[in-house]
C-alpha cells in the first residue's frame, strides 16, 4: 500500500486550477489514462457529523458512496486514525476527501495527498429540503464529476422486494443506493413482486395480489396514487414501460398459458406478440425500444431471446446453459445480463449481443435478478445466502461485490431508478 | 350442465416430450413444450374481459380435503406426472358430482430460480392442472386460476424435500350448500 503514495507527484503534475464551489469542467484526473485502476482517496471518519438522521459517521457514507462509484478506492484511517495530514499519504490515499459542516451549512472538498492543494470545494447550505445523508451524496457525486469527468450514481436510487425481519408478506419498497432510506411503496397488507422503474423515474410498475389475484399496477410517485392496468383472468405480470412511456410490456395468461403482451396506456389496446404454449416471461424493452426481451422455454430449458415489438424477428440470445432468466439491458443497449444456473449455482452473466460473448459477473452462487447501474458500469442482483437475502452490487471491471443491505429483512428482485 | 367441452390444446400431448439440441455442451432438458394447433399470427389484437374477482374460494370442507389434495411436479416442469392423473380422476369424478362448485386452482412452486419466471411457471401449473379436469369433462367455466411463484411455501427449508412438496397446484372451491 504505501507504494501508492510515491505517485503522488505524478498526480500533483495533473492538477488544473479548480475554482472553489464550481464544478470542474475538465476533470482533475484523466481516469482513461489509470488503465482501471481506482483514484486512492482517504476518508476519515467525521464521527461530528452522525445524526440521527444519517445513521451512521459521515465517513461511512461518502467512502461507500465513492467505492460504489467504481472509479475510487477509499483508504480508511481504521484503529490509528491519521494525526497529521501527512499520514493520508503513508496510509496510500493520492487524494483527501474532508467534509465539516460550518452552522447548517456542510463543506465538502478534496485536497492532494501530497501537495495539500484544494482539488475542490463545495458549500451545501441545508434549507433546500435535504436531509444531512442527502447532502453528503450529492457530495460524494461531485466529488466524482469534478475528479473523472463522469456522473456520480450516489443519489440514484433502488426499488424492491422487501420482507422484514419479522416475516410476512413481500412487498414494494424503494431505497437509496446505499440501503438507507427504506420506504414502502404502498402500505398495502398484500402481496406484492416484481417492481421496476418507468424511464421517467416517476413511477413504479409491481405486481399486487390486493385482489387475491396478480394484477400488474403503475403507481405514480408523484402523486401517490396507482393505477391497475392489467386485472385479466390468470397471471398478470412483470410489468415494463416503454422508453417512451406509451406502453407496457407484459405477462397475462387470459388466452391460456402466460404470454408476451403490450397493452397502449392511453387507448388500452392490447395486442398478444407470442403465440406458443411454453412459458414465457420477463419482457423488458431495449433503451431505444426497437427490442423486447423475453424468457422462454420453447426450446427446452427457459433461455432468452429478443424480438421486435411486433412480435416478429424472434431471436434465442443464450445458447448455453438449461436455465437463463431475467434478463436486463446495458443502459447502452449493447449487451443483456440475465440469471444463469450452473454448476456453480444462480450466477449473473452478461451476453454481448453483436458477438454473443458471455461473461460470468459473480461467482459465489445464490445470485439472481440482475439489473444494470444508469452508467452501466456496474450490475445490482440479489443475493440468497444463510438464510438471508441482500442486495449487491457488482462493479463489471473489477467484479468487486459490494453488499448495498444489511440483512434487515430480505430484499429481492431490485430495480435501479434509470436516473439520478 | 355437462356441455361437451372441445379444447384444442395441450392437455393429452402434454405428455410428449420434444428434444431440443443447443450450441452449448450443456444437454438440454426434457421439456414440457408440445406442439399444439396455435395458428394465430403474431401481433393478434386481443380484447379480453377483466377477471371476476368476486368468488369467495374457501378450503375444502373436511370431508372432500382426501380428494381435493394437492399434486406434486418436478423441477420446472408442468406437465401433469403419473402419481398426479389418479389425484386429477378422483377429483375429476368429484367436481362432476358438484357441478354447482366452483375451483381456484393455484400453481406453486419451489424457492429455486427467479421469482419472476417463477410466476409463470406456477400459472402454467395451475392451467395444466386445470385442462387436464378440462379433458375429463369438467366444463372449464368453473376454473379460475391463480399462480404465486415460490410466495407461499409449504416447508420454507432449503433442501430436496422441502422442494418437492413446494412444487404443487392446491384447490380451492366455492362450494354452495356443502
Amino acid at each position: 500500500m504505501s507504494a501508492r503514495a510515491g505517485r503522488v507527484p505524478v498526480l500533483a503534475t495533473l492538477l488544473v486550477t479548480v475554482a472553489t464551489a464550481a464544478l470542474a469542467q475538465e476533470p482533475i484526473i484523466d481516469v482513461s489514462k489509470r488503465a482501471d485502476r481506482r483514484i486512492a482517496i482517504g476518508v476519515g471518519r467525521f464521527e461530528t457529523l452522525t445524526t440521527e438522521e444519517v445513521g451512521s459517521p459521515a465517513g461511512d457514507v461518502v467512502a461507500f458512496d465513492l467505492e460504489v462509484s467504481g472509479w475510487f478506492e477509499p483508504k480508511r484511517p481504521g484503529m490509528l486514525p491519521p494525526r497529521a495530514f501527512e499520514d493520508w499519504a503513508r496510509l496510500g490515499a493520492e487524494v483527501v476527501a474532508e467534509v465539516r459542516q460550518e452552522g447548517g451549512t456542510l463543506v465538502g472538498a478534496v485536497r492532494d495527498a501530497g501537495t495539500g492543494d484544494v482539488l475542490f470545494r463545495r458549500e451545501y447550505p441545508s434549507g433546500r429540503g435535504e436531509s444531512l445523508r442527502q447532502r453528503l451524496h450529492r457530495y460524494a457525486d461531485d466529488v466524482v464529476l469534478a475528479l473523472t469527468g463522469e456522473p456520480g450514481i450516489a443519489r440514484s436510487r433502488l426499488t424492491c422486494e422487501w420482507v422484514p425481519p419479522e416475516g410476512g408478506d413481500k412487498r414494494v419498497v424503494t431505497l437509496d443506493l446505499d440501503g438507507f432510506n427504506v420506504r414502502e411503496l404502498t402500505g398495502e397488507r398484500a402481496l406484492e413482486v416484481g417492481p421496476r422503474w418507468a424511464p421517467n423515474g416517476k413511477s413504479i410498475v409491481y405486481t399486487s395480489f390486493s385482489s387475491g389475484f396478480p394484477d400488474v399496477y403503475v403507481h405514480d410517485l408523484v402523486l401517490g396514487a396507482r393505477d391497475r392496468v392489467a386485472h385479466y383472468e390468470g397471471l398478470n405480470a412483470d410489468g415494463d414501460i416503454s422508453p417512451d412511456g406509451r406502453r407496457i410490456a407484459l405477462v397475462l395468461s387470459t388466452d391460456g398459458n402466460p404470454e408476451i403482451y403490450t397493452k397502449d396506456l392511453d387507448t388500452g389496446r392490447i395486442l398478444r406478440l407470442t403465440a406458443n404454449p411454453a412459458t414465457e416471461s420477463s419482457p423488458v424493452w431495449s433503451p431505444d425500444g426497437r427490442r423486447l426481451a423475453f424468457v422462454s422455454d420453447r426450446t427446452g430449458g427457459p433461455q432468452i431471446w429478443v424480438m421486435n415489438p411486433e412480435g416478429h424477428d424472434v431471436e434465442r440470445v443464450t445458447l448455453r446453459g438449461t436455465y437463463n432468466t431475467a434478463p436486463d439491458w446495458s443502459p447502452d443497449g449493447t449487451r443483456i445480463a440475465y440469471c444463469a444456473l450452473r454448476s456453480d449455482g444462480f450466477q449473473v452473466q452478461v451476453v454481448d449481443l453483436a458477438t454473443r460473448e458471455v461473461t460470468t459477473v459473480t461467482d459465489l452462487g445464490g445470485c439472481e435478478d440482475p439489473c444494470w447501474a444508469p452508467d452501466g458500469r456496474s450490475i445490482l442482483y440479489s443475493r440468497k445466502a444463510g438464510g438471508r437475502t441482500d442486495l449487491y452490487v457488482t462493479n463489471l471491471t473489477e467484479r468487486r461485490a459490494l453488499r448495498v443491505t444489511r440483512g434487515d429483512g430480505r430484499y429481492s428482485t431490485p430495480d435501479w431508478s434509470p436516473v439520478p | 350442465m355437462s356441455a361437451r367441452f372441445v379444447w384444442k390444446g395441450a392437455a393429452i400431448a402434454a405428455t410428449l416430450a420434444v428434444f431440443v439440441g443447443c450450441g452449448g455442451s450443456a444437454p438440454e432438458p426434457e421439456t414440457d413444450v408440445v406442439e399444439v394447433d396455435m395458428p394465430e399470427e403474431v401481433p393478434v389484437e386481443v380484447t379480453p374481459p377483466a377477471r371476476d374477482d368476486t368468488v369467495k374460494y374457501v378450503d375444502p370442507n373436511v370431508e372432500y380435503r382426501d380428494t381435493l389434495q394437492a399434486i406434486h411436479f418436478e423441477f420446472n416442469k408442468y406437465r401433469i406426472t403419473s402419481e398426479a392423473k389418479p389425484k386429477l380422476e378422483a377429483i375429476g369424478a368429484l367436481l362432476k358430482d358438484h357441478p354447482d362448485w366452483k375451483v381456484l386452482v393455484e400453481g406453486h412452486c419451489d424457492e429455486r430460480g427467479t421469482n419472476e419466471y417463477n410466476l409463470a411457471l406456477g400459472e402454467q401449473r395451475a392451467q395444466s392442472t386445470k385442462r387436464y379436469l378440462v379433458s375429463l369433462g369438467v366444463r372449464e367455466s368453473r376454473f379460475q386460476t391463480v399462480s404465486y411463484g415460490e410466495e407461499r411455501p409449504i416447508d420454507p427449508r432449503s433442501n430436496e424435500q422441502a422442494w418437492a412438496k413446494n412444487r404443487r397446484a392446491e384447490f380451492r372451491v366455492e362450494a354452495p350448500g356443502s
